[in-house]
């Protein structure tokens, strides 16, 4: 008995003295942001800028020669002193802020700007956005081509940085917004084509009002003030990001501060905790069904031709409930790639759910039967794999037979060279309407090889992308809208939302409008207290 | 050993080969319109271009030279990644290879000692569920329990910011440790019961008794001795899990081990990452087998005559 006793009590004292070391870490540190990764994320190093431009840390460590407002249509000065545009808005002159440093206290200068575009371009991953904006500058062909050193159309002159359009770019401005510039005395020796790879990531150098302090791989990224930063300073003191396993388990325990999310379990989860708060924003998160419809050569794929074909299996998904069921009602249904709730948004053709009327058109199409659709997702999350197998359903029900499974493959190798699949699942977080009227351009490297590299959007993209004029751009808008429900190359399911949860328990964020978290705006981080 | 290696790392290289998996597509996003002349010119500098069986000897042969090359998606060396993982999975792996088989071993004679006692009952009920149960089903409830619900450990993770010491990351050990601990110990009680009781029921157990020896002498000399061949095999063919870690405890737990890396890839197309790690596991699993060789051969006397 006395043996037992004994055996309890030492069983209870480890248990409390392994307590105590778990609630002894977490009460270490106060004045802290806790944010979240992925351990791949921080694998081995830190995950670099050109690509996902978005994620809290990121915006607060590398900066951008302007910085977007948090409704993303225009933006603000941030390494940018003042700017000027020419009457022919091919020409933009900048000036750079005096003094600015980066966190090796090492000058910013115009060369830092004119070398990060320049390597942008000979790298191999970078976002859609910036090619796009910086294919505009004059001689890049050249510069790409090899024949030329530099890019003619970037001049700096002390701090004075200039670029030369050979064409307007309505987004030219924001997308400088987006634009992480890095400073160019830490890629010296680096082999641009594998820049996103280079050892500067294991311990980077950015020029935000934070700056890294400790990278722990795996495990966490510690980032501390910069004390060389012109701008308003930070009252929080450290911002921690760790690897976590289940983000979920994390907030309910107090140690996540932040957390923006889509995902429906996710919020159903995050909606239970008072100490969290949610903060919607637009984020224009588009989902739709990409359609297979012809190679390159434009040799088609006969079975889903007809775009009559395509409005009738349209018209046979149940979206609304779709929404309602599975998403919690989250997305918005668009007919088009606009949200509904745009003021630019013009729909000719609603796809209501009619199930007869959408068995009729196939029939009236020549549908056949007898083969199967292959539909297929990349998405991991159990929300969409649902969705799917609803739309399956919804197929099934009008007597197509289909064949739904998710790729097993990379998504790109999937999508865009194996094409064994007649729809897919995509989604896109658009910086732009250009963005995301882009995908159907001939020249899109990767649409190209399942849409026939058809040349329909051509003239009607390149006009929205010049024009900043609002009646010209809605009209061209509006025209786009109405070729795309023509052609129906993809078939609109949604626009959903985001939503970012914050632990108002401890933090003060008041006066804070929130933006797209894909992206880099001005939040006013600085004046985020810790209560 | 060496040619059985040779042999593996051909075989995996090869297999690999056959999946339809590309690696530079893995890195680019559907959403990027990339380069593609730049896409191709590291598709080129990355030598993915040549044929499979050049990109083999070249890599075997790099090998032999100490270098053990990049990882193709990450970029970064692949003795800096072994580097960086292999202690986080030895550490959790080794922990539990340790408890797990003092635990279970101890639980396994307990139970055959006092058959149908309380402990006994209590070993077997937890022998069933510790097997039955899956690993990240076990661990998802420890998570919401003890980390949670009680807030007594962290989520995840291995070392948190301010950790110093080995006692300061302890906390992140406990649940991935108590995991595995539960699945390994419970494989390891339900064999070493059974092979007590075989062994008990042996004719020479009987004579040992009859002699008139001190009971707990049949037990350690003539029971535990002859019980332990087959359970020792089980202990030694988990040390290749000290190179390999668990994907599942890795995914679950934020464990920033060499089972991830495996895992990533794999679905990757990484091959110079996979081909390295399968090397290094066949060469613990080869020399597993050959620790299972000698350690029969020092318990049962008859192999070490044969």
């Amino acid at each position: 008995m006395k043996k037992k006793i004994l055996s309890t009590i030492a069983l209870i004292l480890v248990v409390a003295s392994f307590a105590v070391c778990g609630t002894q870490a977490a009460e270490k540190y106060e004045n802290v942001l806790n944010l979240s990764t992925s351990s791949k994320n921080i694998s081995t190093q830190i995950d670099p800028v050109w690509v996902n431009r978005g994620d809290l840390y990121k915006t607060l460590m590398f900066r951008s020669l302007f910085i977007a407002t948090p409704d993303m249509r225009d933006v603000e000065c941030d390494m940018a002193e003042s700017y000027a545009i020419s009457e022919d808005k091919l020409t933009y002159t900048l000036v750079l802020k005096d003094n600015l440093l980066w966190h090796d206290n090492e000058p910013i200068t115009g060369d830092d700007v004119k070398w990060s575009v320049e390597a942008a371009l000979k790298g191999t991953l970078l976002n859609a956005i910036y090619t796009t904006a910086f294919n505009c500058l004059e001689g890049v062909d050249e510069f790409k081509a090899g024949t030329a050193e530099d890019i003619s159309g970037i001049v700096v002159d002390g701090n004075t940085v200039t670029f030369k359009l050979t064409r307007t770019s309505s987004s030219f401005l924001n997308i400088l917004g987006q634009f992480a510039i890095l400073p160019k005395h830490c890629f010296e020796d680096a082999n641009l084509l594998e820049l996103h790879n280079d050892d500067f990531w294991q311990h980077p150098i950015g020029s935000g009002m934070y700056k890294l302090e400790e990278f722990n791989p795996g495990n966490y990224v510690v980032y501390v003030p910069f004390e060389g930063y012109e701008g308003e300073k930070p009252s929080i003191e450290k911002i921690i990001v760790t690897a976590v396993g289940d983000v979920i388990s994390a907030a309910q325990n107090g140690t996540l501060d932040y957390i923006q999310t889509s995902n429906p379990e996710q919020i159903t989860q995050l909606d239970k905790m008072p100490h969290m708060t949610k903060f919607p924003v637009n984020s224009n998160y588009y989902r739709y069904l990409v359609c297979n419809l012809a190679d390159e050569k434009g040799v088609a794929n006969e079975k889903i031709a007809d775009p009559r074909i395509r409005e009738a299996l349209l018209m046979a998904i149940d979206r609304e409930n779709i929404l309602k069921g599975l998403f919690l009602g989250l997305g918005t249904v668009t007919d088009t790639g606009l949200p509904a709730t745009d003021c630019d948004y013009y729909a000719a053709k609603t796809y209501s759910y009619d199930p007869d009327a959408a068995a009729a058109l196939l029939k009236e199409a020549g549908f056949d039967f007898s083969q199967p659709i292959k539909l297929r997702y990349y998405a991991g999350d159990q929300a969409s794999a649902n969705m799917m197998e609803a739309i399956a359903y919804s197929w099934e029900a009008v007597g197509v037979n289909v064949d739904v499974a998710k790729f097993q493959g990379s998504s790109s190798e999937e999508l865009f060279v194996i094409r064994d699949y007649d729809f897919s699942l995509k989604a896109l977080s658009a910086f732009a309407y250009e963005e995301y009227y882009g995908e159907y351009l001939s020249t899109n490297a990767n649409f190209s090889k399942i849409l026939g590299a058809a040349d329909d959007f051509d003239a009607l993209v390149a006009k929205l992308s010049a024009t900043d004029d609002k009646a010209e751009r809605n009209a061209l808008l509006r025209e786009l809208q109405i070729l795309e429900q023509e052609l129906l190359y993809k078939m609109p399911i949604a626009v959903f939302g985001n939503y970012i949860y914050i632990n108002t328990d401890k933090l003060d964020v008041s006066g804070t409008v929130f933006g797209n978290p894909y992206y880099n705006y001005q939040n006013n981080f600085a004046n985020w207290s810790v209560r | 050993m060496i040619p059985m290696m040779l042999l593996i790392s051909a075989l995996v290289f090869f297999a690999l080969e056959l999946a339809p998996v590309d690696p530079i597509s893995y890195m680019v996003s559907p959403d990027m319109s990339m380069d593609s002349a730049n896409l191709e010119a590291l598709r080129e500098s990355l030598g993915l271009n040549d044929p499979a069986y050049i990109r083999y000897f070249r890599w075997l042969g790099n090998i032999f030279k100490g270098d053990f090359g990049y990882s193709i998606v990450d970029g970064s060396s692949i003795s800096r990644i072994i580097a960086l993982k292999l202690p986080a999975t030895f550490e959790l792996a080794l922990g539990a290879l340790i408890l797990s088989s003092v635990l279970g071993i101890a639980l396994g004679i307990v139970s055959a000692i006092r058959q149908n006692g309380i402990i006994d009952y209590v070993s077997r009920f937890l022998g069933v569920v510790g097997v039955s149960l899956p690993q990240f089903f076990v661990a998802i409830i420890i998570v919401q329990l003890f980390a949670v619900k009680l807030g007594w450990f962290p989520t995840g993770g291995r070392e948190v910011y301010g950790a110093v010491t080995f006692w300061d990351r302890l906390p992140n050990l406990v649940l991935p440790l108590v995991t595995m601990i539960l699945s390994m110990t419970a494989v390891l009680v339900r064999y070493t019961r059974n092979t007590m009781l075989d062994v008990m029921s042996k004719d020479y157990v009987k004579t040992a008794r009859s002699t008139g020896i001190a009971e707990w002498k049949v037990y350690i000399k003539h029971v535990f001795r002859n019980a332990m061949g087959p359970v020792l095999v089980i202990i030694v063919f988990r040390l290749p899990m000290l190179i390999g870690g668990s994907v599942v405890i890795e995914s679950v737990f934020a464990w920033p081990g060499i089972g991830s890396v495996i895992l990533g890839g794999v679905s990757t197309g990484d091959y110079p990452v996979v081909m390295m790690s399968t090397l290094m596991t066949s060469a613990v699993i080869l020399f597993a087998s050959f620790l299972v060789d000698l350690l029969t051969a020092m318990l049962d006397p008859r192999v070490r005559f044969e």
